[in-house]
Order: C-alpha cells, then structure tokens, then sequence
C-alpha cells in the first residue's frame, strides 16, 4: 500500500512565490539542544532528520509552512528561533512585485 | 395530488461554498474576507472578527488549549495573532488584518472544542477595531479566491489531514 508522502514538488512555492526565495526556516540553538527529536515528531513537512554528520537537525528548510512554528512549541529547551515574522513579511511584499498572485 | 410546500429559507441563515477532498469535508463561509495563512475575517463598521477556517481547526484536530493576544494590544496584519495547541501540535495564527484587539472569545477558555465545532461562528477567536482596512485589502482573499487555494491546500496536504508524517 503507498503510503501518504508529501510530493516534495508541493513545497517548491508559497502562494506563488520560490519557495526557496522566502528565508523561513527553522535554526537550532546547538547548545541547548538535546537531540530528544520533539522537533521532528510535530513536524509534518518533513523538515527535520538525520544530518550527514549523524546529529539530528533541519534537512529541508524549505519545506517549513511559513509561520507555523510548531517545533518552536513542541522544543522543552527553547533551541529553535525562527526568523522575524515583521521582516518575512516585508520579503513577500517585494517578491510580490516579481511574483504577482494569481 | 399533493400541493408543494415552499418552505421559507430562514433569514440570515449563511451561507458556504462545500467541497469534499479524500473523505474530508470543507466549507469556507461567504461572506468572510480571508488570510492565505487560513484565518479569516467577518468586517462589522469598524470592527473586524477573526478566526481560523475550517482547514485549519481539521489540520490540528481536537483543539485543547487557544491563546491570543489580549484586549490593547495591536496587531498588524501577518502577525501572530495567536496559537491553537492539539495533541498534532501547536500552531501560530496569522491575523488576516490590522488592528487592536477589543474583545477575546471567553468561551473557548472552557470549550476550546468550539473551534473545531464551529469555526466560523462559535469558535471566533477575537474582535479588533480596524487601523486601516483599505491598506489591509491587498493581504486579503475573497471567499471564492480563498476557497480556490482551499482545494488546493487540502489535497497538497492530504497527508497532514490523515495525520501521517510527510
């Protein structure tokens, strides 16, 4: 049986815009973090997993749903920062003008 | 022969566009402005009320905890606006406009269910006076537009509505 994946083409663009060309994602705080995985097992777009070093951290950035935030809340130790929301917000309205909606 | 019966459609009953995706059922309120961030707004006057869609509250599941911001604070549109907490996880709400908050939804303190029942109604998350509706306009997506990226969203993330990982 297939089992539901996410077909990765779906996180190429956010409302119209590259993806890639929005700086949200999530950044891990290496001193605080514990490698428990919560991160992860709240995550439902894949952006977490096993990097090539072997530490347990984001692997698809651009997979993260802009402004969600959910592995910030589900982290015991505050280790994940996400990006101002105020200056995201301001990179969409100039992508905007490259990138109408519609 | 029997005579029809035209029984009277009951005032200011609203109204919704429906659609089903997989075996999951959406309706998306018509006469609501709406974010892209799936929260929308019912403008009254000056007074805008904010909630999330139906595609939201089925994202999460059973809501167990609602936090929003509190009555003066001000906030822009884009903004955290707040954050519904479930067993699935815990997600930042988008206000789909500008203003300060006047009134937060008491109910959902004891019933934060309400969101999931009633999302359109019942489980309203807050009441703000608008700043500046017009300048708001360009953020906001009619009914029908958002009912468009709704299909979308919903069968890109079918995965997350049937609760497995991606």
């Amino acid at each position: 049986m297939a089992q539901d994946k996410a077909d990765p083409s779906k996180y190429e663009n956010h409302l119209g815009i590259p993806r890639r060309l929005i700086p949200w994602y999530p950044t891990i705080d290496a001193d605080r973090c514990t490698a428990c995985g919560k991160c992860g097992e709240f995550c439902l777009d894949d952006v977490y997993g096993n990097l090539p070093d072997g530490s347990y951290g984001v692997v698809n950035p651009y997979h993260c749903e802009v402004y969600c935030s959910s592995c910030a809340h589900a982290c015991g130790v505050e280790a994940i920062s996400f990006p101002d929301r105020k200056e995201i917000k301001a990179t969409i309205k100039e992508l905007r003008k490259t990138y109408p909606p519609g | 022969m029997t005579k029809s019966i035209q029984i009277p459609k009951e005032p200011n009953m609203p109204e919704y566009y429906e659609t089903v995706v997989d075996k999951f059922f959406f309706k998306v309120r018509k006469d609501y402005l709406y974010s892209p961030y799936d929260t929308w707004a019912s403008i009254d006057g000056d007074v805008a009320t904010v909630g999330v869609t139906d595609l939201l509250q089925r994202k999460l599941g059973d809501i167990a905890f609602v936090e929003t911001e509190g009555p003066g604070s001000l906030v822009e549109q884009e903004d955290r606006l707040g954050a519904l907490e479930s067993a699935k996880a815990t997600v930042d709400l988008t206000c789909p406009v500008t203003g300060e908050v006047i009134e937060v939804n008491a109910d959902l303190e004891n019933r934060p269910e309400l969101v999931n029942e009633s999302p359109y109604e019942d489980g309203w998350l807050l009441k703000l006076r608008l700043s500046d509706l017009e300048a708001d306009r360009p953020g906001l997506l009619s009914a029908e537009a958002y009912f468009t990226l709704l299909q979308k969203k919903a069968n890109e993330e079918l995965h997350k509505l049937k609760g497995l990982k991606a």
